[in-house]
């Protein structure tokens, strides 16, 4: 059962959606679909936070990847017979970029898309479907705003309160669970198992509380200092399992008896 | 030094784990596939969706946790299904402007309400999203006879990230090495100083890492994997090391880097371990239990 902060999130994505595809349609713009299709990936992660921290990489690195396509149009008009390998390099770019932050792998896709939507299965190519890249540009550009409109002025920002207060939980209650697998199997593999657990599992908090201040900007601070408390706490617990060479379950169980007062005072 | 080499200063900096360049080399060899098939095959007109949909099955299965070739051929079809039929239903619809945008509205909230659990599990309906949308723009089958030749293309261009999937060789070893010469070079580099720790974000990710590879890879490795914890356990005891042991023991953690990074055992290197002129190290035996467990991987 998705959270009440997630709940809201996908109406709001839903709606986001909707105004994006009136927009195309009644707009009836050359390319349009990347208007669309920019801001569904702009709402991707889900999290208002997340979502501003796409949107500025997204329309960055389209900006970059229309720039080098437009190079390698260029290039590849002069010398159609090094195509296949430039689609390839590009290709092995793009696979490279898959695991890599997200405004560099858009710059990637960008120029994979407008190289193969204008050469692909073409007879020949004249210079003018260079013109995919700018629509591509626009596209993203108009996609971007119509997310930054509708999420300032119409969503605000209470609901990403709410997922920055439930991303705290969650991960606060992750962290109770693992200390108390570590009790119940005190062994230095279990150590180590339940540090990188905690330490991926503080990876989404870190991000939210990184990005807070496109979205907050001086509002919600309550929210905030209590994501700051239980990442010091991860963080607390992480010194505790790995930094000496025996843990001790004493100072172990005092964290989490911190963890189970913070939990109930929620 | 060439890409296959573990490690590589130049591409270390991104590339710490070794899996971007697993990443590239399949999206490399996929590639070549679908040019090959675009070439002699029959294509549609505009065949770069269906070798995006590949090209995104294929990086998504290795991405995905598998544990074994199986599961992530699994994976694999998974996602060539799930993107293959969202594009399908979009493509139905989009004749109609109002039962269109219906549809859109009704098709996201539902996708992403039943199969969004929470926020990192967003990534999957999101892309068959876009990929439904990515439709609308030309080729978008609007009859059924379209829609069954644009599903067998998907399965003509989806043929060659099976093959990918099926002879590709397994990497994981690669990505499990490349975390653990991160460890040692972290150790190496922080000898004799007595403000480094475990908790350290660059020894915490690579532990994660080599513990989520270690499905995949036979036995041997989960006896190295543990023990590289009993080192790192042993290492972070206090030991006031003189200036020759941290000599050293530098020279032995970047020689056992040296041995992981060509995939060598690093009993072959004759190596000075065994040195009688130099001191004894502290952590002596944690290190021969490391090394000896390396080699039993590289036996």
């Amino acid at each position: 059962m998705p959270s009440v902060a997630l709940r809201t999130r996908i109406n709001q994505i839903t709606i986001m959606v909707g105004v994006a595809f009136l927009f195309y349609q009644i707009s009836n713009w050359v390319q349009g679909i990347w208007v669309l299709f920019s801001t569904l990936m702009v709402v991707g992660p889900i999290s208002t936070f997340l979502g501003f921290e796409k949107a500025k990489d997204r329309f960055l690195g389209t900006a970059v990847g229309v720039l080098i396509a437009f190079c390698i149009e260029y290039y590849v008009y002069w010398f159609p017979s090094q195509l296949p390998i430039v689609a390839f390099v590009v290709a092995v770019l793009v696979g490279f970029m898959v695991t890599r932050p997200y405004k560099y792998f858009i710059i990637m896709i960008t120029t994979c898309t407008c190289l193969g939507y204008t050469y692909m299965n073409m007879p020949y190519t004249s210079f003018e479907p260079i013109a995919f890249v700018v629509y591509r540009l626009l596209g993203v550009f108009a996609g971007v705003l119509i997310f930054l409109v509708v999420q300032h002025f119409w969503f605000g920002t209470g609901n990403a309160k709410l997922e920055l207060l439930e991303a705290s939980y969650g991960t606060l209650t992750k962290l109770q669970t693992t200390l108390q697998q570590y009790l119940a199997n005190q062994t230095l593999m279990n150590a180590y198992q339940c540090a990188t657990d905690i330490f991926n599992n503080s990876k989404e908090l870190n991000n939210y509380v990184r990005t807070a201040h496109y979205v907050l900007d001086g509002d919600g601070q309550g929210e905030l200092r209590y994501a700051r408390q239980v990442i010091t706490l991860n963080n607390r617990a992480l010194k505790l399992l790995v930094d000496t060479p025996t843990v001790s379950a004493d100072q172990i169980e005092k964290l989490l008896h911190i963890v189970d007062m913070k939990l109930e005072h929620q | 030094m060439s890409v296959f080499t573990i490690r590589n200063k130049f591409l270390d900096v991104y590339d710490p784990f070794w899996l971007c360049r697993v990443l590239a080399l399949k999206a490399g060899v996929v590639a070549i596939l679908l040019f090959l098939c675009n070439a002699f095959l029959s294509a549609p007109p505009s065949p770069v969706m269906f070798m995006l949909t590949t090209l995104v099955g294929v990086v998504g299965s290795e991405v995905l946790p598998s544990t074994s070739r199986w599961s992530m051929f699994g994976n694999y079809m998974s996602i060539l299904l799930l993107l293959s039929l969202g594009g399908v239903f979009f493509g139905l619809f989009s004749y109609f402007t109002l039962a269109l945008f219906l549809f859109i509205m009704i098709f996201t909230y539902v996708v992403l309400r039943f199969m969004v659990k929470s926020v990192s599990s967003a990534a999957l309906p999101v892309l068959i999203l876009t990929w439904g949308v990515m439709q609308l723009e030309g080729g978008a089958a609007t009859n059924f006879n379209a829609v069954a030749n644009n599903l067998l293309y998907f399965f003509e261009f989806g043929m060659m990230g099976a093959i990918t999937i099926a002879f590709f060789p397994d990497l994981t070893s690669h990505i499990f090495k490349s975390a653990f010469i991160r460890v040692l070079e972290s150790n190496a580099r922080h000898v004799g100083d007595p403000n480094y720790r475990n908790s350290n974000p660059e020894v915490l990710a690579a532990l994660y890492m080599m513990r989520t590879k270690l499905t995949r890879l036979p036995a041997a490795y989960k006896d190295l994997y543990e023990s590289i914890v009993a080192f790192q356990a042993e290492y972070m005891r206090p030991h006031q090391l003189t200036p020759a042991q941290q000599a050293q023991a530098k020279r032995i953690l970047n020689e056992l880097a040296q041995a992981v990074s060509n995939q060598r055992r690093f009993a072959d290197q004759q190596l000075g371990l065994q040195a009688a002129a130099e001191p004894e190290l502290p952590v002596r035996s944690a290190l021969h239990r490391l090394i000896s467990s390396y080699d039993q991987c590289q036996a």
